[in-house]
């Protein structure tokens, strides 16, 4: 060790100070305390009572001239010395005796430490083995499995620097892999087992290749709960692994040096470890799981590299744990086992709408639309449930209250709860049975306004201990649900019931809809039929390739390559000069930038736009009847109407791919005033900035929403006359505005004129079921 | 380095216990809650000796309305605890950038990059990752030799740090 370490006064010294000795020399050897220099210095202190009639006497002037009630003070000079924090040789002083120092910039020694502690294990110095007590000496945790070795900022860039250049030896760069939907689907469903063992069931063939593993899980015990402690429950998990998985791990493992990083717990992090990798030849040990990730919500490179992030791409269905990093590579999550999600994020923000592309199969698709749905308000219910249990523990603990009240309190609001779930589940299978027209638009209705409380709000403003009991217990309350209500049967017979109708409907099909392994129309909920790892396979080939070529040119341009940068400059080229249209496609009021297809495509090159402008290009929906989709078609038929898929497609294939797959008839096109009204309206093409209620054309809005409600809307037809009235109104009066106030306001108007109607709908919509 | 050791443990019993069979089963109680613990004191309790000789002193009924009672439980145990430099034999648990750790029994020791001999270098593409010389290879499951060179014992865990950069220590 032939490195000094600079001295320097800390902060809280009182400044200033005057050097009145200094004890050592340069050359000395001294032990960790040793004194280093003695200083003078001043303070104001009140004068003590028993003195304070001599002082008034004695002082002169400067101290005795404050008002009479308060103490005098007198200026009293101390000496205090300086201790020195580190030990080892002194190379170096920077101070001599007579010094004003002024405040904590000053540097006063060199020391050459015999040993600066660079790498700390469990409060040890790993190099000299004497215990250690400023940890802030080493502080990064960079190792996969434990938080307790830590190192010096120094030394993990020493570290750094000799991994990548083996890495660059190797020709390799480094990819970090997240689990739970990314390369695995997992379940706690034991729906699945049975599935599985019953060579009848539809769902068998799909099930083949599905590993199981057990975990002992700690029983859920609620805080305060001093009894008995209860026998851990062992808990199966059921894992699908995404299909090609095992040759992209191949292919993978010749380019990149791979690490798992995942939020769940490290016991299943192994587990799956052994399933996905047997042999440990692509991670080996290099697992880093929830338990030594340091956060619980967010995910972070400077974890496992902090220096140095330029050689390494991560891999991730979700975005938002990775802050959207340039790093990533957001896939599209591996949704096998359907509506089951990531069973290791309970304590994640929810993931809003639209994360995958829709199900290849009909019927399928149709089941999840209305799950999503219905989970909606079933997940805003129980989070408001469990919002209500904190505040009456808070409350409890703040006010005293007696035990028995507040167990009354809980029980009823679990009674709640239980009903609330019934209540929505009911609801699943109403509208079920519903026609899929209206799945979309009675999916953009559901207010998003409750899940605005996320878990991880709520955790923010518990203390660590708490928090981690409480993230603990969220999981498993989350699994256990899971396990007792077995979501993936109930979805299996909603199917079914889907299918029977779909077949009584097409009279064609004569065959009885049994259990058929008879091959006309599959039974089968699960159904294996994602790509996306041979896309993501390709992708990562051309940053590798990329990369290297680049780092081949740096001998020309001694710029060293970064994969952010080679990323970036690569997505942004497939939108490149598009601007997208969301139509029906993210839930009502959900702010544009925050949502994560928004973001995910903003990444690939792409704008968004909020309202139709002739700017736009494509127009991304799933339900062509909307307003903006007639709209645009019929202001410029050479917009793209398409289908999410499209997006997805692009996006995990890295390249624009063609749009006639996946472009949607458009078959009401607003009528030729329409359209001139409304470039009027919006774009003053013409010059004119009148606006005539009586062009608009109520009868076809009047149709519009006769698609919507079905035959009820007859029945409903006096109450919306009423209504249209007061629009018609509220119109009438916000056009004469636009005539006073001029353009600025037009945009506004327009949505404003959108967002009646669709509230309109809404009530509509919401007497109907009443009347049901 | 292993000790013999006289040591007591107070242990409180729930009513329902009380009986012919009460001394059988602060044995068992015994047995199941020391053994296999760390005490930073003494080190790892690695065995309860004379188990039948056990001394189950005379019972105290607690305060309160609880019912417990109380039993000072005198034993003789075997101990390991780890000292600055002495030489253990360890098995190898994990292997990566900064060092390696090693098993002695209950104790995990690190061992840094520091304190391997230069030529030893790690290895990641090597299955399982290791750190390889010429002739010799530390990889997961290896068993080694090696010198503790500081403990730190907290209250109820001890930590290790040790080193193979010395005469006849390293892979075995």
């Amino acid at each position: 060790m032939t490195d000094s370490t600079s001295v320097y006064l800390p902060a809280k010294l009182p400044y200033p100070l005057k050097v009145s000795k200094v004890i050592v020399e340069e050359g000395d050897v001294i032990s960790k305390h040793a004194q280093i220099f003695t200083y003078k210095y001043s303070d104001y202190e009140p004068v003590p009572l028993s003195k304070e009639d001599d002082d008034d006497d004695r002082e002169t002037g400067d101290m005795a001239d404050s008002d009479e009630g308060a103490r005098k003070k007198v200026k009293v000079e101390y000496v205090g010395n300086y201790e020195c924090p580190f030990g080892g040789r002194i190379e170096k002083v920077y101070i001599k005796t007579g010094d004003v120092l002024n405040n904590e910039a000053g540097h006063i020694l060199d020391v050459v430490e015999p040993c600066t502690h660079p790498i700390q294990y469990g409060g040890l110095c790993a190099i000299c083995g004497k215990s250690v007590d400023d940890e802030d000496r080493a502080s990064i945790p960079m190792a996969h499995g434990t938080t307790n070795l830590k190192v010096s900022s120094k030394e993990a860039a020493n570290i750094e620097r000799g991994s990548t250049k083996r890495l660059l030896k190797e020709k390799k760069l480094s990819l970090v892999v997240d689990l739970d939907q990314t390369v695995i689907h997992a379940t706690v469903d034991p729906t699945v087992g049975e599935w599985m063992s019953d060579p009848t069931n539809p769902n068998y063939e799909a099930l083949k290749d599905v590993k199981s593993f057990s975990l002992e899980e700690p029983a859920m015990v609620s805080s305060g709960y001093t009894g008995p402690i209860s026998p851990a429950n062992i808990r199966w998990y059921f894992v699908k692994l995404r299909p090609g998985l095992h040759d992209f791990l191949e292919k993978a493992s010749k380019m990149y040096e791979m690490h798992i990083y995942t939020m769940a717990t490290r016991s299943y992090a192994k587990e799956i470890g052994k399933i996905i990798d047997p042999d440990g030849i692509y991670f080996g040990d290099r697992i880093l799981s929830r338990d030594e990730s340091g956060s619980l919500t967010q995910k972070s490179l400077k974890r496992l590299f902090p220096v140095d992030t330029s050689m390494v791409v991560v891999i991730d269905d979700r975005g938002d744990v990775w802050n959207w990093s340039p790093n990533l590579i957001k896939v599209i999550p591996y949704d096998f086992f359907v509506g089951i999600g990531d069973i290791n994020s309970s304590f994640l923000p929810r993931q809003q709408a639209l994360l995958g592309p829709s199900k290849r199969r009909k019927s399928v698709n149709i089941l999840e639309e209305k799950l999503t749905d219905g989970e909606e308000k079933d997940e805003s219910s129980r989070e408001t449930i469990s919002d209500i249990r904190i505040n009456i523990k808070e409350m409890a603990k703040q006010i005293g209250k007696d035990e028995s009240a507040i167990e009354d309190e809980y029980e009823s609001t679990t009674d709640g709860d239980i009903k609330v779930e019934d209540e929505s589940t009911r609801k699943i299978g109403e509208e079920v049975e519903k026609a899929a027209a209206s799945a979309v638009d009675s999916s953009v209705n559901v207010s998003v306004t409750d899940r605005a409380s996320s878990p991880v709000d709520r955790m923010v403003e518990l203390g660590e201990g708490e928090l981690l009991a409480m993230q603990a217990n969220e999981r498993s309350s989350a699994l256990e649900q899971q396990q007792q209500e077995r979501p993936l049967a109930k979805m299996q017979q909603n199917l079914e019931k889907i299918i029977e109708e779909e077949e009584t409907k097409n009279s064609s099909v004569r065959e009885s809809p049994i259990l058929g392994m008879d091959g006309k129309e599959p039974h089968n909920l699960l159904y294996d039929d994602d790509n996306e790892l041979e896309m993501l396979g390709q992708a990562l080939m051309r940053i590798h390739n990329e990369f290297y070529f680049e780092v081949e040119r740096e001998d020309q341009t001694q710029h060293a390559p970064d994969v952010e940068d080679i990323m970036t400059s690569m997505k942004s080229l497939v939108f490149r000069g598009f601007v997208f249209l969301l139509s029906g496609v993210l839930p009502l009021g959900t702010p544009l930038d925050s949502a994560d297809i928004v973001i995910w495509a903003k990444s690939f090159g792409a704008t968004f736009s909020a309202e139709y402008n002739t700017s736009v290009t494509h127009v991304i929906c799933k339900n062509p009847g909307t307003f903006k989709v007639r709209l645009a078609k019929s202001v410029d038929s050479k917009v793209k109407i398409v289908n999410p898929n499209w997006l997805f497609s692009c996006m995990s294939l890295w390249e624009k791919v063609p749009e006639e797959e996946y472009e949607v008839e458009v078959e009401h096109l607003l009528s030729k005033e329409q359209v001139d009204n409304f470039l009027k309206y919006h774009n003053h093409v013409l010059g004119e900035t009148t606006f005539d209620t009586s062009n608009l054309d109520w009868n076809e809005i009047d149709e519009e929403m006769k698609e919507f409600m079905g035959d009820d809307y007859e029945a409903e037809e006096g109450e919306g006359e009423a209504d249209h009235a007061g629009t018609k109104e509220a119109e009438g009066a916000a056009a004469k505005e636009v005539e006073v106030s001029g353009a600025d306001d037009d945009a506004d108007d327009g949505d404003d004129f959108e967002q009646e109607i669709l509230e309109d709908l809404a009530d509509l919509e919401e007497e109907n079921k009443d009347k049901h | 380095m292993f000790f013999i050791k006289d040591l007591a443990l107070n242990l409180t019993l729930h009513p329902s216990y009380f009986g012919p069979n009460m001394k059988q089963y602060l044995r068992q109680k015994l047995l199941t809650d020391v053994e296999g613990t760390c005490t930073g004191q003494f080190g790892y309790i690695v065995c309860v000796l004379d188990c039948m000789n056990i001394d189950v002193g005379k019972g105290k009924l607690l305060t309160g309305d609880t019912g417990y009672s109380e039993f000072e439980v005198k034993y003789r145990a075997v101990v390991w605890k780890p000292f600055k430099g002495e030489v253990v034999d360890a098995v190898v648990s994990s292997v990566n950038s900064m060092g390696f750790f090693a098993d002695v029994g209950p104790l995990s020791v690190f061992i840094s990059k520091h304190l391997i001999p230069n030529d030893m270098k790690y290895t990641p593409s090597h299955t399982p990752p290791a750190y390889i010389s010429e002739d010799q290879v530390i990889m997961k499951g290896a068993k080694v030799r090696i010198k503790i060179i500081g403990t730190r014992a907290d209250v109820n865990s001890i930590s290790a740090i040790g080193s193979i950069k010395e005469d006849y220590l390293g892979p075995l």
